[in-house]
């Protein structure tokens, strides 16, 4: 019997010669690409049979290069995707194409964001997306692939490569950021519903985070003693959120949510908790960071340095999903501010 | 104009914007410095070529900017 484990294979030297070509190129992340074969990118274009090769979605910056349906699906094919996943990249792609969230500059800025890409609705289960224990690891292909493919996008056809895209430090995000809602460990409305699509309806949204930053609380189960530990965790100098505020996201452990939902908060209520208590003084902020950026709150009384400031504008800017697996740990993952909004686009059905 | 950090990524925006030969002034990295003088000094280098670009005509710079390349600094992107 042989053992389960991957195992040598006959010699590759096409695969390594258009793996070379490829990198040598700049068309790649770094990793080994699937090749773009014209039988592999037809099958491709299987998977939106609505939509036609020469069709553009959208024009991605800095280099304004046409997003055609068959260069989508071109890196898509690179990523390692299967056809079923290309209707969730291209919303994914028509997503971060729109004004708000502002993928010019999220492209070239200096700042460690990546499109986190959050699906909910059927197709997290008809596409085995994770949800659950370790979403935003290894070990799922949808999650891998979908957000490589828009990564490859966003380098080939935006040509933000190395070179052009400017961020400090990047993150791993930038590698694929992919995750799913847990809608059945929810004890709400998911994140789609709450921003007015059906039940029924796929749906993609799509935010530039930073990386997951976890925040450990093992021992408190009062949703009061919860949120102060996230605050704390939430509202720490240095964090964009606390300059120009935005939409920084919070994954909620499955086992918090249920803290919260058993002693009768709504979503609303953590999303409102976490508004007033997530802030630091003026007086803390005043002189660091980004404070003295265009987009500092107005309404921060500056005159006082009591005046606490929020890591978002109003409580519903706080996105709240539900996710992971077993365990005292939910996930906060900050943005770039407020000039870079997130979007929520439906998965076509053809 | 922009400083050398950033230099790849204006000649991308060049092109994208369809203007490939847009001439690029480039200054070194970083343009900030804790000495006043020598910001001030940068900014002299700066203007004179800034000056050149502006009344130098275009089909010149088309030519001197056509294919020009501004690699990235050592420092800033190891190889």
């Amino acid at each position: 019997m042989k053992p389960d484990l991957p195992h040598v294979v006959g010699p590759g030297d096409a695969l390594d010669r258009v793996n070379d070509y490829f990198y040598e190129r700049g068309w790649t992340d770094g990793l080994p690409i699937v090749p773009p074969t014209e039988e592999r990118v037809r099958a491709m274009l299987g998977g939106m049979p609505w939509r036609k090769a020469d069709e553009v979605i959208s024009t991605v910056p800095p280099k304004m290069g046409a997003a055609s349906m068959h260069q989508i699906a071109v890196n898509t094919v690179m990523a390692g995707c299967r056809p079923e996943y290309l209707p969730v990249v291209v919303a994914a792609l028509r997503a971060v194409s729109e004004p708000e969230y502002g993928l010019a500059h999220r492209q070239t800025t200096t700042h460690p964001g990546a499109p986190l890409i959050i699906v909910n609705g059927p197709a997290v289960a008809q596409l085995r997306i994770n949800c659950g224990r370790g979403l935003f690891g290894p070990g799922w292909r949808a999650n891998a692939t979908i957000g490589r493919a828009l990564r490859l996008i966003l380098v080939n056809i935006g040509g933000a490569g190395p070179a052009v895209d400017a961020s400090q430090t990047g993150h791993p995000g930038k590698y694929t950021y992919c995750i799913a809602e847990y809608e059945a460990a929810n004890p709400w409305e998911p994140l789609h519903v709450e921003r007015g699509f059906a039940q029924e309806h796929s749906v993609v949204t799509v935010v530039n985070c930073e990386a997951p930053h976890s925040m450990t609380e093992n021992i408190q189960t009062d949703p009061d003693e919860i949120v102060r530990t996230f605050a704390s965790s939430m509202a720490t100098l240095g964090v964009n959120n606390l300059y120009s505020q935005g939409h920084p996201v919070l994954v909620l452990g499955i086992e918090h949510a249920r803290h919260f939902a058993s002693a009768g908060w709504s979503k609303r209520d953590v999303q409102r908790a976490l508004f007033e208590r997530a802030r630091q003084p003026w007086g803390l902020v005043k002189n660091r960071g980004k404070s003295k950026g265009p987009r500092f709150p107005e309404f921060v009384d500056q005159s006082d340095d009591s005046s606490m400031v929020p890591i978002v504008r109003e409580a519903r800017d706080l996105i709240v999903i539900v996710g992971g697996g077993a365990g005292g740990k939910s996930m906060f993952l900050p943005t770039a501010g407020g000039q870079s909004l997130s979007v929520s686009k439906p998965i076509e059905a053809g | 104009m922009v400083s050398t950090a950033f230099a790849p990524l204006a000649q991308v925006v060049c092109e994208g914007i369809g203007h490939p030969c847009l001439p690029i002034v480039v200054v070194p990295h970083p343009v900030g410095d804790p000495d006043e003088a020598l910001v001030r000094k940068r900014g002299e280098d700066i203007a004179k070529e800034c000056v050149r670009v502006l009344t130098t005509p275009a089909e010149t710079l088309a030519r001197e900017f056509e294919g020009k390349r501004f690699p990235l600094p050592d420092t800033v992107m190891p190889r």
